[in-house]
């Protein structure tokens, strides 16, 4: 009996072996590429929010450097749900204070006042600070509720609200003021770290109530006053995406 | 010849009652004379002529239709006569004997033969529908068997609307705009329509202005800017004016179709053929619709005029309406000129040997400072003698700023003899040299008693009101008796009288007489005698009330004065304040700044022009216009005085006043005046600049000035913020009583000029350049030794801004992205 060698098996294998090879990088490939599109998308809608947030800060900007300045400097209605081209933004209207110390001891308090009102579209409520600092020396940021008369002791006068004491640097530290309108309070950053090293510290906060066009700035703190500048916080919004920048603002060169 | 002789007796006696029996007077009244229904102050004057030929007029009534008039018993008599009886339509004059008492019986003062004399009848005339000319029923003479009356019986006009004018403010500059305002009060029964005056607009008494605008009937402020398209007007007040109509704003007419309380809405903007514009906020709302008046009620006419050339003027014009018009009126007199001095002297009568006050006002209407403002004063030709007790104080004005004024004041003794009269002459003079316009005073006259009254006006309807009366006995004999006329409108509530006196409620009058000799008011002595109302007089308008003081002394005849006293009542009321609540310094630049505030009703007066004076320094305006709040603010600069002084600064609007009382301390120490020469004046945003000034000592000890002094202005005026300080370039000193000129140059205290940058966000404008004591912001002249004698010094001229100002910068100085 002579064996006849048939190949026609082997072929619909190899076939079948290619088609499932080449499904399988087609599905793989269609599943990259729509990976991809999905990427592309969503990057767009972002950097469109971000272009909203920003749109916010140049009307806003815009605005408070209206003549007479004595009028529209002093602006702090902000706006809500804005809408441009598609998207929206809300912009909050704040002070903007540098206290710039160095440490004394293992802490240092800045006291600064806040008028909290319901007036306009946005009403400021937004604390925020940010430290920083040359020192290879850690250093941490908290946010206590008062003016704290014994900076050694804050709890003593004071209840602490929210802090940021990480390893990184700068510490950033935000809270969102709840109390009822009208209100003006006195809150206190507290800075610690190691004796001898400068920071510089920023504080955003709805404005206090000297806040004008002068040097006059700087409640409870005392001269020498600082310049009233301003801070916007700026939250652009673009189909589902979000982007949020904050600036600080002088009129003076 | 004893029949002859008793024939010819016969035909003398009968010649004699023949010609008796012929005595006949007249009776005449001036062309023109008119009276305003309701005036309780009209009066008719009359003149009684005794056509002879023998027979004297010692007794005359007369008589009037009591369904037309009534007359005053506060009708003052002829001296030497006396109201014998007073009913509503009789009147009878008779004459005063030694003794007093009023009677026919023969005196010197009776009307002899071919002689005549002037009754002044007080009348209160009746309201009626219209205007209609009037008469005396009838006139008698009873006396001496009676006269006829020969000649026509004469006539006078009784009117239906009352006016008053006054022209604001009492000194401008040529290219200013004069406000004449025509307060009008219908007194007739009957509502009157189609109000204006005659002419139209008023004439005025010199070619010196032109008319610009007016008639308008209502004015208001814009309580906010105006743009050009806007369809709502927001005003402080739209009370007085029409429910739709046209108003005027600038040079544009505004159509609008309805009111709220502060806003006229649905407006044609640009209507009647003029350009819509925007106007800047507090700017004059003017209302064109002619209104009516129901019976009673006071409306407002304002015009405007352009000044055009230097001088005097005053404007007249009568109210009209249909079948119905007022007396002449005719307002203040106006100075026009960039320099200009007025003159008042007070008390206008005096006794032998009082003292009396001048004043002169000196106002900068000019558009450059006036450095070293002094007086000229002379005395004029009156008869009397006036010689110098004190003044001129101050001595001078160190500078007066555009459109400010200063006060300089004098203390006189007047001597001489009854009747004869005092007044003064005097100009002005600053540096330059420019010598301001002949100011004339008022004339005084010497009289035997003199009165005077506090307070001179009242508000309508205030409760409690005590007025005092100030008598002075200029005679030779003691006063026993003085007795003050009440308008029926008022009613005595309690009195006051002098120790030693009594007094009591009475109605018509109050008398007050000493209860002994010794009591008595002596010669050369004051008395005062206050009374207090329940209420003052309810009014509508600006009244003022007559309160005649009848003064009788012990011998000297005996015959009773009359004086004449008159009390302002006012349906508005004002307040004066001041701040800083004081003292200042008497430096020649410390300030206050005095806030008038008027109300009528309690509710704010906007739009309206306040006159302010004072008695020492200067004012930075005599007049302001009330804001939305009823305010209307101007301020006083100190006068120079090493010793302490006052100032008394009276605010008043038509009726209304208020007066204020201010300090000031005296400055001892160097003082550093401006002294003119401010270069450059004209500047640009983003220049450098260095500023020259004259600065004058004017103390008696010298002063070094160290680089630490700094020239200073602000742009806080246009809403800014921006300052410019320039410090002085190097030390200089100035000796007492000399002039130096200096440099402000430098960017820090340190000196050394170079020119200081005005900041491209200044906002463009004119700035005047006052100090500030307490900046910042820093304006002004802050000059200093290093020592004690710092001084915050004011600069008289101003300085224009314009280029690329107004610019605000502003950098970005943090950016991040919140996560």
């Amino acid at each position: 009996m002579k064996l006849r060698h048939n190949h026609n098996g082997a072929s619909v294998i190899s076939v079948v072996l290619i088609l499932a090879v080449m499904t399988t990088l087609g599905a793989v490939f269609a599943s990259l590429f729509s990976t991809g599109v999905e990427e592309a998308t969503g990057e767009a809608v972002s950097t469109r929010a971000l272009y909203q947030a920003e749109a916010g800060v140049e009307t806003a900007t815009g605005r408070l450097k209206k003549n007479p300045v004595s009028i529209n400097w002093g602006w702090q209605e902000g706006y809500k749900d804005k809408v441009l081209s598609g998207g929206s933004f809300d912009v909050e209207v704040l002070e903007y204070e540098a206290r710039d110390s160095v440490l004394a001891a293992p802490y240092s308090c800045e006291p600064f006042e806040n008028v909290i009102t319901s007036a306009g579209a946005n009403p400021a409520r937004t604390i925020y600070a940010v430290a920083a600092w040359a020192s290879t020396m850690d250093m941490a940021i908290e946010l206590y509720d008062n003016n704290v008369t014994d900076c050694a002791d804050p709890s003593a006068s004071a209840n602490l609200l929210a802090s940021s004491n990480t390893s990184a640097k700068p510490e950033r530290l935000r809270y969102w003021v709840s109390a009822a309108a009208p209100a003006t309070l006195t809150y206190t950053i507290r800075v610690t770290g190691t004796p001898g090293d400068g920071y510089t510290l920023r504080i955003a906060h709805p404005q206090e109530a000297a806040f004008g066009t002068g040097r006059t700035c700087g409640a409870p703190a005392g001269p020498p006053y600082d310049e009233c500048m301003r801070a916007l916080i700026s939250l652009g919004r673009y189909a589902n995406a979000r982007r949020e920048v904050f600036t600080g603002l002088t009129r003076n060169p | 010849m004893k029949p002859l002789r008793y024939i010819l007796f016969c035909i003398f006696v009968l010649a004699s009652q023949a010609s008796a029996l012929a005595d006949t007077f007249s009776i005449t009244v001036p062309a023109g004379v008119e009276v305003v229904m309701d005036d309780p102050q009209a009066s008719i004057p009359v003149t009684v002529r005794n056509n002879g030929p023998s027979r004297d007029i010692r007794s005359i009534t007369f008589n009037i239709d009591t369904a037309k008039y009534a007359f005053s018993t506060s009708t003052v008599p002829p001296s030497g006569w006396c109201v014998n009886s007073v009913s509503d339509g009789s009147i009878n004059f008779q004459l005063v004997q030694n003794g007093g008492s009023c009677t026919s019986g023969s005196t010197s003062s009776q009307i002899e033969p071919f002689e005549s004399l002037v009754f002044n009848i007080g009348v209160v005339a009746i309201a009626e529908i219209s205007d209609s000319s009037d008469g005396f029923s009838t006139v008698t003479v009873t006396s001496q068997n009676g006269f006829t009356m020969s000649g026509a019986a004469p006539s006078w006009t009784k009117r239906s609307l009352e006016a008053s004018m006054t022209a604001s403010p009492v000194s401008v500059g040529t290219g200013d705009t004069i406000t004449v305002s025509m307060q009008l009060t219908n007194r007739s029964t009957s509502t009157k329509t189609a109000l204006s005056s005659s002419p139209d607009p008023p004439s005025s008494s010199s070619p010196l202005v032109s008319a610009i605008g007016g008639p308008f009937y209502s004015s208001t402020l814009l309580s906010n800017t105006l743009n050009a398209t806007s369809t709502t007007i927001n005003a402080a007040s739209t009370s007085g004016f029409a429910s739709s109509g046209t108003l005027t704003i600038g040079t544009e007419e505004v159509c609008y179709s309805s009111t709220t309380a502060t806003s006229f809405t649905g407006a044609t903007r640009g209507c009647n053929g003029t350009v819509a514009a925007s106007h800047p906020s507090s700017s004059a709302v003017y209302g064109m619709d002619a209104f009516s008046l129901a019976p009673g009620q006071t409306g407002t006419v304002i015009w405007t005029y352009s000044a055009d050339s230097t001088g005097t003027v005053y404007f007249s014009a009568r109210a009209s309406a249909a079948g119905a018009a007022s007396p002449v009126s005719s307002s203040n007199s106006v100075i026009i000129g960039d320099f200009t001095a007025s003159l008042l002297l007070f008390p206008s009568s005096v006794i032998d040997g009082q003292n009396i006050t001048v004043e002169m006002t000196v106002t900068n209407n000019g558009n450059t400072a006036l450095v070293n403002v002094a007086p000229i004063l002379s005395r004029c030709v009156g008869g009397a003698t006036e010689t110098l007790v004190t003044g001129p104080s101050p001595a001078f004005i160190p500078s007066l700023s555009k459109g400010s004024s200063g006060v300089f004041s004098w203390t006189y003794r007047v001597t001489g003899q009854v009747g004869q009269q005092y007044c003064f002459n005097g100009s002005a003079t600053a540096n330059g040299p420019v010598l301001s316009n002949s100011a004339a005073s008022n004339i005084g006259r010497i009289s035997v008693y003199s009165v005077s009254t506090a307070p001179s006006a009242v508000i309508s309807g205030e409760a409690n009101v005590t007025i005092s009366w100030n008598v002075y006995n200029g005679g030779g004999c003691d006063i026993r008796e003085v007795e003050i006329g009440i308008p029926s409108e008022w009613s005595c509530a309690s009195v006051s009288p002098p120790a030693g006196w009594i007094g009591a409620c009475a109605a018509g009058s109050v008398s007050f007489t000493a209860e002994r000799r010794r009591d008595e008011l002596p010669p050369d002595g004051t008395g005062t005698y206050a009374i207090t109302f329940s209420a003052a007089e309810t009014v509508t308008a600006d009244k003022i009330a007559a309160f005649p003081v009848s003064v009788t002394p012990r011998g000297c005849g005996g015959e009773t004065v009359t004086l004449g006293s008159y009390i302002t009542v006012s349906p508005n009321s004002a307040a004066l304040s001041h701040t800083p609540a004081g003292p200042v310094y008497a430096d020649g630049s410390s300030y206050y700044d005095m806030t008038a505030t008027l109300t009528s009703g309690g509710a704010p007066l906007a739009g309206k022009t306040v006159t302010f004076s004072t008695t020492n320094g200067s004012l930075s305006s005599s007049s302001a216009m009330t804001d939305v709040s009823g305010q209307s603010v101007v301020r006083l600069v100190s006068p120079v005085s090493t010793v302490n002084v006052s100032s008394t600064v009276t605010a008043e609007y038509l009726g209304a006043q208020a007066s204020d009382v201010v300090g000031f301390l005296g400055w001892d120490r160097p003082n550093i005046q401006y002294w003119g020469g401010l270069s450059p004046a004209s500047l640009s945003c983003g220049s450098s600049y260095s500023f020259t000034m004259q600065l004058r000592n004017i103390a008696a000890s010298s002063m070094t000035l160290g680089t630490g002094s700094y020239f200073a202005f602000n742009d806080t005026a246009s809403g800014g913020s921006s300052v410019f300080q320039a410090f002085l370039d190097s030390p200089i000193t100035i000796p007492a009583g000399a002039t130096r000129a200096v440099t402000f140059g430098s960017p820090a205290a340190s000196g050394g000029g170079g020119g200081v940058v005005l900041e491209q966000s200044f906002m463009a404008g004119t700035y005047s350049i006052d100090a500030n004591p307490t900046p910042p912001p820093s304006s002004g002249l802050f000059l200093t030794d290093g020592g004690m004698n710092g001084q915050y010094r004011t600069v008289a001229d101003g300085i224009s801004a314009g280029g690329v100002c107004g610019t605000v910068r502003v950098r970005i100085i943090d950016w991040q992205e919140m996560r």
